[in-house]
C-alpha cells in the first residue's frame, strides 16, 4: 500500500516537475516592464510591433548549448568588431544585462515611416554615455529633456552625417527613436499609458515565441516614395485585403530540439480566411507534387508546413529540425543535377579531362628568404627612365614629389607624393605591408600647412600602400594630401613623412603534392585549407590573420612556378575567414604555400626639401614651333581643287564637295 | 552637323553637334590634308530612316598671332590678357595642366622651354571641357620652366555648307 502511494506520489512529482520544466523552456515571460513598454509604443500610427526575449534565448542556450567562452574569445581578439564587442564597450553584457528588445514601426499621416527601439534590462548610464560620446556626435535634446540625447554619426569615408536619432538612457530602459517621436513615447512610458492598439491577440501569439513581429495592415498602402519598392508594397497590401493583422514568430522547442516558425493572418471575415486557407493548402499540395518529380528533397520539405484556420485566423506552421536541415543541405546538389541533366551533362566534373591550357612559367617569381633583416635591404637605386630619380632616398624607398595642383573642391593646393621600391623580398601578394604616410608639410618658419581632416577616403592621416606594380618589377604607390586654404605654392618648404615596412623575416614554404584531396596547414595564428583541386586552379580557405599567408602558388610537374592568370577572393556570409581561388597558366601538379612566421616592423622617415616636381621624362630638345598667319585666299591657292575620291570608294556611304574640301560619310552606327 | 533628315525632309535630331577637325598630312597623298571625326547624336533614329545629313565646315584661319607666356614655378599663377585668363592648375612629373575657364582660346601651337631657355618637345595637347571649364594637358619631354601658348589674335572665319545623301542599303 505504502509502496503504491509512494509510486503515485513519485509519478505525480515527475509529471508536475516535467510540466513546470516544459513551461520553463517553452513559455516566454511577460513581465510588467515588457507590457508597459509595448503599451507605450502602441500609438495610433503603429503599423508594426516586434519583440525578442533575450533572456529566454540565453536560458535555452545555457540549457542546450552551454555558455560560450566569450572571455577567452575576447582575449584572443576574436570578438573585435562584433556586436558583442560593441555591447561590451557600452558596459553591457548582453547575457547578463539584457532581457527584452521591443521595437515599433510607424507610418504617420503623410505615410512617412518611423521607428522606435527599446532595450529592457539594466544599464550603467555612465559607461553608456561614455560609449555614445566615443561613437557619435552627442548633443542634448532640443527640448532639454533630461536623459535624452540627440546623436548622429559621420561617415569617415564620405564625410556625410547620418540622420539624427534621439536616445533615452535610463537605468532599466534604453530607447532610440526619431527625434520628433521620442518626447511623446517617453511621456507615454512615464504615464503608463494604455495601448492605442488592441494587443491581446499579439500577446497570445507571442506567448511561446523567442521573437515575434506583428504587422497591422493600414487601410491605405504606404507611400514608399521609391518607384521600385512601391509596386511590390502595393501588391502585398492588395493580397492582404481580407486581413487586418499579420503575425510572424519563431519559437525553439526542446526534446527533440527544433525551431517552430509560425505565420498567422487575422481578419474579421471568417469566410475569406477559410477560402484563403483552402487556396493555400491546394497550392502547397500542388507544389509538393510538382517538386516531387524533379527535386524530391524540396518536396519533402513541404511536409514541414501545415495550413490551418482558427477563430478567423489563418495559420501556417513550419517545424524545422535536424532532419529538415539535412534535407535542405542536399538541395544545391539536387538542383545542379536537375540543371545539368536537362542539357545532357552529368555531375562528374572531376572525371572530365581538364582543359589543356598552354603552360607559362613565372620567370620572375616572388622571392622568399628567411633570416632577412630590414637593415640588410639595399638602398633604392634609380634606373631612368623606368625607375625614376628620387627627391630623397630612405632605405629601400625612393620618394618624390610627383604633383602639385589646385584642388577641384575649393582651389586649395594638393600635393601628390610617390614612393617606389624594388627587390624587397617576402612581401607576398596580399599587399598592405609597405605604407607611405605624410606627417607634415611646413613653410620656412616651420608652420604646419597640412589641412586637418577627420574624414574622406583620402584623408591625410591614412597611408598609401606601395604595392602597385610599376616598371622593371618595382612597386609604387602615391599619397595625396591637401593644404590649408589660401596657401601659395611658394609657401611649401618641407614635406615630412615615413614609410612603414612590415617585413616577414621568418618564412616557411610548405610544398603540397597529391592535390586530389583536401589538405590543411595549421600555424600560429593562421589556418589554410587547400581543397582538392584539378587542372589549373587552386581553391583554398584562409582563417585567422590573412596577412600571414604570403602566397599560394601552383607548380607544374617539374616543380616550376606557373604564372598566375586570375584570382578571386571573398569573405564568408556567416563566420570568419576568406575563400580564395587562383588560376594558373598550365596544369597544377603541386602547390606551395608560403607563410610568414614572424614579422619585423621598420619605419623609414624622410624629408623632402622641394616644392617642384621633378620631370620623369628625359629631356628632348625641340625647336619652338613657328606658326605663319594664313588666309582663305592662300588656302584656295594652296588647294585649288578638292581632294579626289579614293580609287576604291567602297567604304564611303555619301560624299559632297564644298569649297576646297571634300566631305565623306564613312559609317553610320548605333552606340550605347 | 546641323540636321539628320528622313525621306520627307523632316529633321530627326533636336540640336546640332560640333566636333573639331585637326588636319594633318594625308599619308596616301602628301599633297593633301585630311582628318576624320566621329559625331555622336543621342537619339533613337532607325538607321533605315536616315536619308540626308546636313552640316557645315567652319574654318578659322589665323590672321594675327600673339604669345602668352606662363611660368610653371607657381601652381595657381594666372596670366590675363584682354578677355582671356589662363591659370596653371597642375604641375607634375609629366608636364603641366592649364585652366582656360569657360571658353577655349584659338590655340594654334604650344612651345615649352627648359630653365636654360631651350625649347623642349611638347606632344599634341589634350583639351577637355568638363564642369564648365576648358582644361589643357601638356606633357613635356623634360622639365618645363615656361610654356608659350601661340594664339590666334585675329581670325578669318568661313563656313562651307554640305549635304550628304545617304545611299539606300539593300
Amino acid at each position: 500500500m505504502l509502496k503504491g502511494l509512494l509510486a503515485v506520489a513519485a509519478a505525480a512529482l515527475i509529471i508536475i516537475t516535467g510540466y513546470e520544466a516544459w513551461g520553463y523552456y517553452i513559455r516566454v515571460d511577460q513581465p510588467p516592464a515588457l507590457l508597459l513598454t509595448e503599451d507605450a509604443l502602441a500609438t495610433d500610427d503603429l503599423v508594426g510591433l516586434g519583440s525578442v526575449s533575450i533572456q529566454h534565448a540565453v536560458r535555452l542556450e545555457q540549457a542546450f548549448l552551454g555558455a560560450p567562452d566569450t572571455e577567452g574569445a575576447g582575449q584572443r581578439g576574436l570578438l573585435a568588431s562584433t556586436p558583442l564587442a560593441t555591447f561590451q564597450s557600452a558596459g553591457i553584457d548582453p547575457r547578463r544585462d539584457l532581457s527584452y528588445l521591443v521595437f515599433g514601426l510607424y507610418l504617420d499621416a503623410d505615410a512617412k515611416p518611423g521607428y522606435a527601439l527599446a532595450l529592457l534590462g539594466r544599464f550603467d548610464r555612465a559607461k553608456l554615455m561614455s560609449w555614445l560620446h566615443s561613437e557619435y556626435q552627442v548633443s542634448p535634446a532640443p527640448d532639454g529633456a533630461p536623459s535624452v540625447w540627440q546623436v548622429r554619426k559621420q561617415n569617415v569615408d564620405t564625410c556625410s552625417w547620418s540622420e539624427p536619432r534621439s536616445v533615452y538612457t535610463g537605468d532599466s530602459l534604453l530607447m532610440v527613436a526619431d527625434p520628433g517621436r521620442m518626447p511623446g513615447l517617453l511621456d507615454r512610458v512615464n504615464r503608463r499609458a494604455a495601448a492605442l492598439r488592441e494587443l491581446d491577440r499579439w500577446r497570445g501569439f507571442r506567448d511561446t515565441k523567442l521573437g515575434s513581429l506583428a504587422l497591422f495592415v493600414p487601410e491605405q498602402s504606404p507611400d514608399t516614395g521609391n518607384p521600385f519598392l512601391q509596386q511590390p508594397v502595393q501588391r502585398t497590401h492588395d493580397a492582404l485585403d481580407a486581413f487586418d493583422e499579420v503575425y510572424f514568430g519563431l519559437g525553439l522547442w526542446p526534446l527533440p530540439f527544433r525551431a517552430q516558425l509560425e505565420l498567422m493572418l487575422a481578419g474579421a471575415d471568417a469566410a475569406a480566411v477559410t477560402s484563403t486557407a483552402s487556396d493555400w493548402q491546394a497550392a502547397l499540395q500542388a507544389s509538393r507534387v510538382q517538386w516531387g518529380e524533379q527535386m524530391p528533397t524540396v518536396a519533402r520539405l513541404h511536409d514541414a508546413l501545415s495550413v490551418s484556420t482558427e477563430d478567423s485566423a489563418l495559420r501556417v506552421n513550419a517545424s524545422v529540425d535536424q532532419d529538415w536541415l539535412a534535407d535542405a543541405a542536399r538541395i544545391p546538389q539536387e538542383l545542379m543535377t536537375l540543371l545539368f541533366s536537362g542539357a545532357g551533362m552529368g555531375m562528374s566534373i572531376k572525371d572530365d579531362p581538364p582543359a589543356q591550357r598552354e603552360e607559362r612559367i613565372d620567370e620572375n617569381p616572388s622571392r622568399y628568404v628567411s633570416g632577412v633583416a630590414p637593415q640588410g635591404l639595399a638602398a633604392y637605386q634609380p634606373e631612368p627612365p623606368f625607375l625614376p630619380e628620387a627627391d630623397v632616398v630612405s632605405g629601400p624607398f625612393g620618394i618624390r614629389l610627383s604633383a602639385v595642383e589646385l584642388g577641384a573642391a575649393d582651389g586649395s593646393l594638393e600635393l601628390t607624393i610617390t614612393g617606389i621600391h624594388r627587390g624587397i623580398p617576402n612581401l607576398g601578394e596580399v599587399g598592405e605591408r609597405v605604407n607611405l604616410y605624410i606627417d607634415s608639410v611646413s613653410d620656412a618658419a616651420g608652420n604646419e600647412l597640412l589641412r586637418g581632416e577627420s574624414c574622406g577616403q583620402e584623408r591625410s592621416d591614412l597611408a598609401a600602400q606601395l604595392d602597385r606594380p610599376y616598371f622593371n618589377h618595382s612597386l609604387a604607390g602615391e599619397k595625396k594630401v591637401r593644404l590649408k586654404p589660401g596657401l601659395r605654392h611658394a609657401d611649401i618648404h618641407r614635406i615630412q613623412g615615413r614609410v612603414e615596412l612590415s617585413l616577414p623575416v621568418d618564412i616557411e614554404t610548405i610544398r603540397l603534392a597529391a592535390l586530389d584531396r583536401e589538405q590543411t596547414i595549421d600555424r600560429e595564428g593562421i589556418r589554410v585549407t587547400l581543397q582538392a583541386s584539378a587542372a589549373d586552379t587552386l581553391d583554398y580557405k584562409v582563417y585567422g590573420d590573412p596577412a600571414r599567408l604570403l602566397e599560394v602558388r601552383g607548380l607544374n610537374a617539374a616543380a616550376q612556378p606557373l604564372s598566375g592568370s586570375s584570382s578571386m577572393s571573398s569573405g564568408f556570409l556567416f563566420g570568419e575567414g576568406q575563400s580564395k581561388s587562383r588560376s594558373f597558366a598550365g596544369q597544377v601538379a603541386n602547390a606551395e604555400v608560403v607563410i610568414a612566421l614572424r614579422d619585423v616592423e621598420q619605419s623609414y622617415p624622410f624629408e623632402l626639401d622641394t616644392r617642384q616636381p621633378r620631370a620623369s621624362q628625359n629631356e628632348s630638345r625641340h625647336e619652338p614651333v613657328s606658326v605663319p598667319t594664313y588666309s582663305l585666299a592662300q588656302l584656295r591657292r594652296d588647294f585649288p581643287q578638292p581632294p579626289a575620291l579614293p580609287a576604291d570608294p567602297k567604304d564611303i556611304l555619301a560624299q559632297a564637295v564644298t569649297g576646297p574640301f571634300r566631305v565623306a560619310l564613312g559609317e553610320l552606327r548605333p552606340f550605347m | 552637323m546641323t540636321a539628320i533628315e528622313n525621306a520627307a525632309g523632316e529633321n530627326l535630331v533636336a540640336a546640332p553637334r560640333t566636333a573639331p577637325l585637326r588636319f594633318s598630312e594625308d599619308w596616301q597623298d602628301r599633297s593633301q590634308l585630311q582628318d576624320q571625326v566621329q559625331v555622336e547624336f543621342e537619339t533613337r533614329i532607325d538607321r533605315a530612316d536616315i536619308h540626308k545629313l546636313k552640316g557645315q565646315l567652319q574654318v578659322r584661319l589665323p590672321r594675327q598671332l600673339r604669345s602668352l607666356w606662363i611660368d610653371t614655378s607657381e601652381v595657381g599663377t594666372a596670366v590675363s590678357e584682354a578677355d582671356l585668363q589662363v591659370t596653371l592648375s597642375r604641375v607634375d612629373d609629366q608636364g603641366v595642366t592649364l585652366d582656360f575657364g569657360a571658353w577655349l582660346p584659338a590655340l594654334v601651337a604650344v612651345n615649352a622651354y627648359n630653365p636654360e631657355g631651350h625649347g623642349i618637345w611638347v606632344p599634341h595637347p589634350q583639351l577637355e571641357f568638363k564642369d564648365g571649364r576648358w582644361r589643357g594637358r601638356f606633357d613635356t619631354h623634360g622639365s618645363a620652366a615656361r610654356i608659350e601658348l601661340v594664339l590666334a589674335a585675329e581670325q578669318e572665319q568661313h563656313a562651307f555648307p554640305f549635304e550628304l545623301a545617304v545611299a539606300r542599303q539593300e
